[in-house]
């Protein structure tokens, strides 16, 4: 079948323009643009805080089977944030940063270069835990 | 007779309904990794077309029902693949970023795979798309 439309490609380019033919009754979901832009851009930021967690993981040679019985959490959780195929928390963000050993730090950079960026890092919860029993 | 406005579709391959994303999505997704000012300008196009429809200066024509979107970056060439009808609905499937002055077929031919889909009244997106939001 797939053979079949390569070759319908081939003998396809250079031919005038054709319209497709939509069956009647046929229904689809036509998106606005400024959906597709949010939805596009939320998935890559997932995606690069994923990317960014698995360099991490990779770094200290651990396997995420490793890291999930470190932190308490199913390797199924590590791998799904990994591979940005979950919704992404913060806190659990920041404890499996902690898990690797690093700190997680937030940039909020305005869209208005004229304005200051605010940066902010999230602490150890051994410095929470710390604050709280002094 | 004045022209409807420009209506964008994202289909999945009508064999893979089952995958997270439209087509499009997984490509910029992929593509945002390494080229990511070919995925911007990727997104920009689109952008365009949803605006402009036909008259994108952007669109090129690859043959029979087979469209582009096309324009040059440092990254390479920024391609997006659609269908298009007379109800300036147009079906945006692919994405790539390459520097060879050639289309991906099996990009294309997924297009074609879209379209027999169209013409059979055969799903292009999934029961939920559309109806709930999507689990990001």
């Amino acid at each position: 079948m797939k053979n079949t439309l390569l070759d319908e490609v081939q003998a396809m380019l250079g031919t005038p323009p054709v319209d497709i033919v939509v069956a009647e009754g046929s229904s689809f979901v036509i998106e606005d643009f400024a959906t597709f832009s949010s939805t596009l851009d939320q998935l890559i930021a997932v995606q690069t805080v994923g990317d960014g967690l698995r360099q991490a993981r990779k770094r200290r040679k651990l396997t995420s089977r490793q890291l999930a019985s470190q932190l308490d959490l199913s390797q199924t959780r590590i791998m799904e944030m990994e591979r940005a195929n979950t919704e992404l928390e913060l806190r659990t963000v920041a404890r499996v940063a902690e898990g690797l050993g690093y700190r997680v730090k937030l940039e909020l950079i305005p869209n208005d270069a004229s304005e200051p960026t605010i940066s902010v890092t999230m602490p150890y919860r051994a410095d929470i835990v710390g604050n709280l029993h002094p | 007779m004045t022209q409807p406005n420009p209506q964008i579709i994202y289909p999945w391959h009508p064999e893979h309904l089952d995958n997270k994303n439209p087509l499009i999505i997984e490509d910029l997704l992929v593509m945002s990794r390494s080229k990511r000012i070919c995925a911007q300008k990727c997104k920009q196009m689109i952008g365009d077309l949803c605006i402009n429809g036909s008259e994108s200066r952007y669109r090129k024509h690859l043959g029979g029902v087979l469209w582009e979107l096309k324009d040059r970056t440092s990254d390479g060439g920024a391609r997006v693949y659609f269908l298009q009808n007379t109800l300036n609905q147009f079906f945006v499937y692919h994405a790539e970023c390459k520097n060879e002055n050639e289309a991906t077929q099996t990009l294309l031919s997924h297009g074609l795979a879209i379209r027999n889909a169209l013409a059979a009244k055969v799903p292009i997106q999934p029961s939920w798309y559309g109806k709930r939001k999507r689990n990001l």
